[in-house]
């Protein structure tokens, strides 16, 4: 009887969490890392204009898988040149480059009290002054950085192929301590009430304590991982790479359930996206789920007709997402019907960013894009 | 002058007779067997001569050998995640570079980690040899030249989607066909095409789920010739003229990763993954059927249930499995049962680590087997135990171990053996050793 009441408070509690998260996006009119926000939910504050327009380009050299962040007007995006670069929101302009060791791949910056952390693939994480492209600290993992960095109470949080999270003072770059897992830690870490939730190729998506790098607790998914965590409330959703999203209740650490399409099994690789009850997800089976996040029931599914890696943002009851054939397309949310699309001519697997009524989003071909009115 | 010449093709005649290439993946029938004779016993002490050796870029991809030359791919980077991929062919005796081909990729959406290069070992078919890239590109060369006879690119031409660790399965030649896990839209997951055209002869299986990584072999139990591919969902029998499903077995590889190649051996035919266990099969002798003999009750790599194999294919010998298991271990299985006999971490070192690998192959009574510390083991395999004869390093290992930092870097190529050496290569170099008895 106890344990039937508490189930209904955790439910209640995490149909709380996920309207809270769904009707109260991210406070500020940033969009200062990965997803948007710690609990990366992809869901902006931001309502973007109808139609968007191209506002500008900028050339980057070399090809861009990291996401962008926005921050202050000005955007910070990793390049597979190694450089971390940082344009004006409004023009484009180039305000400053800094040059890692080596490639900046999958890792998307995070903006925090004036300092941008970023890691690149030689396994090195990079605080670097926002406002003048400065390196004030780097710290040495020993694989490669595909996470994006996350702060947390005063602490850089960052996956590595070494199979560790690492906690560093944001400020100092000094190692607080690491966690070892039993496989690369590919995603980024989600921020659910003073823990880190991490997933990767040791097929757990585990609870960090990041006040001491403890494990709280794991939950098995039985599977390599290359998506990150959104969170609602006590509800964790991600795909996978067995061809599921999985919704993970974490007060009562079990899949609540399992979602693979009826037909075609592909690998989840895209974070999902978590606004007006429903989980949204992009899948190598080249389309976009939209999923009851109650029931894990598909809602709706759109045909992109090519790989969809890049995580889907939500703005203003909009889908926005890239394909791996260069199309950026926005759904509607509710519907999944196509509102409009724009050809990049390159492979979008970078996932947008949306501040300041603009959408920016990197292109395979070294491009960044920025749209808006 | 007379009585020289008998005795000099006296001398030469064994060494022909018993002269044997290496044409593709995991040799003659890929079987895993190496059948020369005149192969050292045990390794010199200052280790194997390597007759050559010449610079190489990244991949995984075992050469070939066959007509006195060997084939093999490789990768350079250019604007990352873009390179070259290329086709070369060496002298087999010196290593001279005899020609390359070459093409541009995208590795865009492979696991960045590995995307170092080609996977899958060319396949040499008389005067022609197939090559598949990593990205599915699908090549006829001329052997003598290099000259591109016929190409596909699956990914434009068959809308494959490529899988997250690459396309990775070697082409097999049968009869006129070249049948290829091709992973093409609609019902095109395995493709024959005229080898000599690149003309579609047939198409199989739905791709309405990922292709795997996994080699197709030829078997024929009971003298009925079929193609057996394991896929993501199970193991499929495909009559090699029509490509027409003769049976199939459900086996659902967690995260699509059915790599091993299947070992057929008399009426068994056996299947191995990383997460998913080992399955053999019971093959019919009077027309194309299986059934399950039996499987093993684990669907975790890290309480194994008898064999979870992941890049090296096991070898049936008798009624004994061996192979290496998800972590490392070397596990011999009664074929029979399923059930473990023994296992030992020697193999592979002493360390426990997820993904070691070692591939086996079987030369007269004992193994040879190269681990991926770079090592070349002499052993022999029995229900009795693991026995080692050798061991001697080969190839510096420079791969991305991927979690196993204490390993530094792995090497996961599977060597040929053809004509008394051994031919392998890591992501710098493709190096050339006698195995030949008296070090010749």
């Amino acid at each position: 009887m106890r344990f039937a009441r508490s189930r209904r408070t955790v439910a209640r509690l995490s149909v709380l969490g996920f309207a809270l998260v769904s009707v109260l996006p991210a406070q500020a009119q940033d969009w200062p890392q990965f997803r948007g926000n710690p609990q990366l939910t992809g869901v902006a504050a931001d309502v973007l204009p109808v139609p968007l327009k191209l506002l500008w380009t900028y050339e980057a050299g070399q090809a861009i898988e990291s996401s962008a962040a926005i921050a202050g007007g000005a955007v910070y995006v990793g390049v597979f040149t190694g450089e971390l670069i940082s344009l004006d929101l409004a023009t484009g302009k180039l305000r400053w480059k800094y040059k890692t060791e080596s490639e900046i791949g999958e890792s998307s910056p995070v903006v925090s009290r004036g300092i941008v952390y970023v890691g690149d693939l030689s396994g090195y994480l990079h605080a670097v002054g926002a406002a003048d492209g400065k390196r004030r600290w780097v710290y040495k993992t020993r694989g490669e950085i595909k996470a994006s960095p996350v702060v947390s109470g005063g602490k850089v949080l960052v996956g590595s192929y070494d199979g560790s999270l690492h906690a560093v003072d944001a400020l100092t770059g000094r190692l607080a301590w690491t966690y070892e897992t039993d496989g690369p830690v590919h995603a980024t870490a989600g921020i659910a009430g003073g823990l880190a939730l991490i997933s990767g190729c040791d097929g757990h998506l585990r609870a960090i304590r990041i006040a001491d790098g403890k494990q709280e607790y794991a939950v098995q998914v039985g599977s390599y991982v290359g998506a990150s965590p959104a969170v609602a409330g006590e509800m964790a959703y991600l795909g996978t790479f067995d061809n599921e999203v999985l919704a993970i209740d974490l007060r009562r650490k079990s899949v609540i359930w399992k979602y693979q399409h009826p037909r075609r099994k592909f690998p989840f690789y895209s974070s999902a996206a978590l606004a007006g009850g429903k989980v949204v997800v992009g899948g190598r089976d080249s389309m976009v789920h939209a999923l009851d996040a109650k029931t894990g029931k598909a809602v709706w599914t759109f045909a992109a007709r090519a790989r969809v890696d890049s995580s889907p943002v939500v703005s203003g009851g909009r889908v926005y997402f890239g394909s791996h054939k260069g199309q950026l397309t926005a759904l509607d949310l509710q519907t999944g019907k196509q509102l409009w699309q724009f050809e990049a001519g390159a492979a979008l697997t970078a996932s947008p960013a949306v501040a300041g009524q603009r959408l920016v989003i990197s292109s395979h071909d070294g491009q960044v894009y920025c749209f808006g009115k | 002058m007379n009585m020289c010449r008998p005795a000099i093709i006296f001398c030469i005649l064994p060494a022909l007779l018993w002269a044997e290439d290496w044409p593709q993946y995991r040799g003659k029938d890929r079987a895993g067997v190496w059948s020369e004779t005149g192969i050292l016993e045990s390794f010199p002490a200052e280790g194997l001569k390597v007759k050559w050796r010449v610079p190489l870029g990244g991949g995984y991809s075992g050469p070939a050998v066959a007509g006195g030359k060997v084939f093999v791919t490789d990768f350079a980077p250019t604007t990352l995640p873009k390179g070259v991929e290329r086709a070369l062919a060496f002298d087999e005796k010196t290593g001279k570079l005899l020609w390359s081909r070459e093409w541009e990729v995208n590795y865009t959406g492979l696991a960045t980690t590995y995307a170092i290069g080609p996977r899958a070992t060319p396949t040499v078919d008389g005067d022609r040899v197939y090559f598949f890239g990593s990205m599915g590109m699908l090549q006829c060369l001329s052997a003598a030249d290099g000259k591109l006879l016929w190409k596909h690119d699956v990914v434009r031409d068959f809308d494959t989607e490529v899988p997250v660790w690459g396309m990775a399965s070697a082409p097999l030649v049968d009869g006129r066909r070249l049948i290829v896990l091709a992973g093409g839209k609609g019902d095109s997951k395995v493709m024959a095409f005229d080898k000599l055209t690149g003309a579609v002869l047939w198409r199989a299986l739905s791709s309405d789920f990922e292709p795997g990584y996994s080699a197709p072999i030829l078997i024929q139990p009971g003298g009925k010739r079929q193609i057996i591919q394991w896929h993501p969902h199970g193991v499929a029998s495909l009559d090699p003229e029509t490509g027409k499903l003769l049976w199939e077995l459900p086996f659902v590889s967690k995260m699509n990763s059915s790599v091993a190649a299947p070992v057929w051996s008399g009426l068994r035919l056996l299947i191995s993954g990383f997460t998913d266990g080992s399955m053999m099969m019971a093959l019919d002798d009077s027309r194309p059927g299986a059934s399950i003999l039996w499987r093993g009750a684990s669907r975790s790599e890290t309480k194994p249930d008898g064999l979870h194999a992941l890049i090296a294919t096991p070898f049936i010998d008798g009624d004994h499995i061996y192979g290496i298991c998800s972590y490392g271990h070397m596990r011999c299985l009664d074929a029979r049962t399923g059930k473990q006999v023994w296992e030992t971490l020697d193999v592979t070192s002493g360390e426990r680590a997820r993904w070691a690998a070692a591939h086996l192959v079987r030369n007269g009574d004992r193994y040879f087997i190269n681990n991926d510390r770079g090592e070349l083991i002499i052993a022999h395999l029995s229900p009795a135990g693991y026995k080692e004869i050798g061991r001697t390093k080969l190839i510096e290992p420079t791969s991305n171990p991927g979690n196993r930092r204490e390993a530094g870097a792995v090497n996961w190529v599977h060597p040929a053996y053809a004509n008394r050496h051994i031919f392998t290569r890591n992501d710098k170099e493709l190096i050339c050793a006698s195995l030949e008895a008296g070090g010749r």
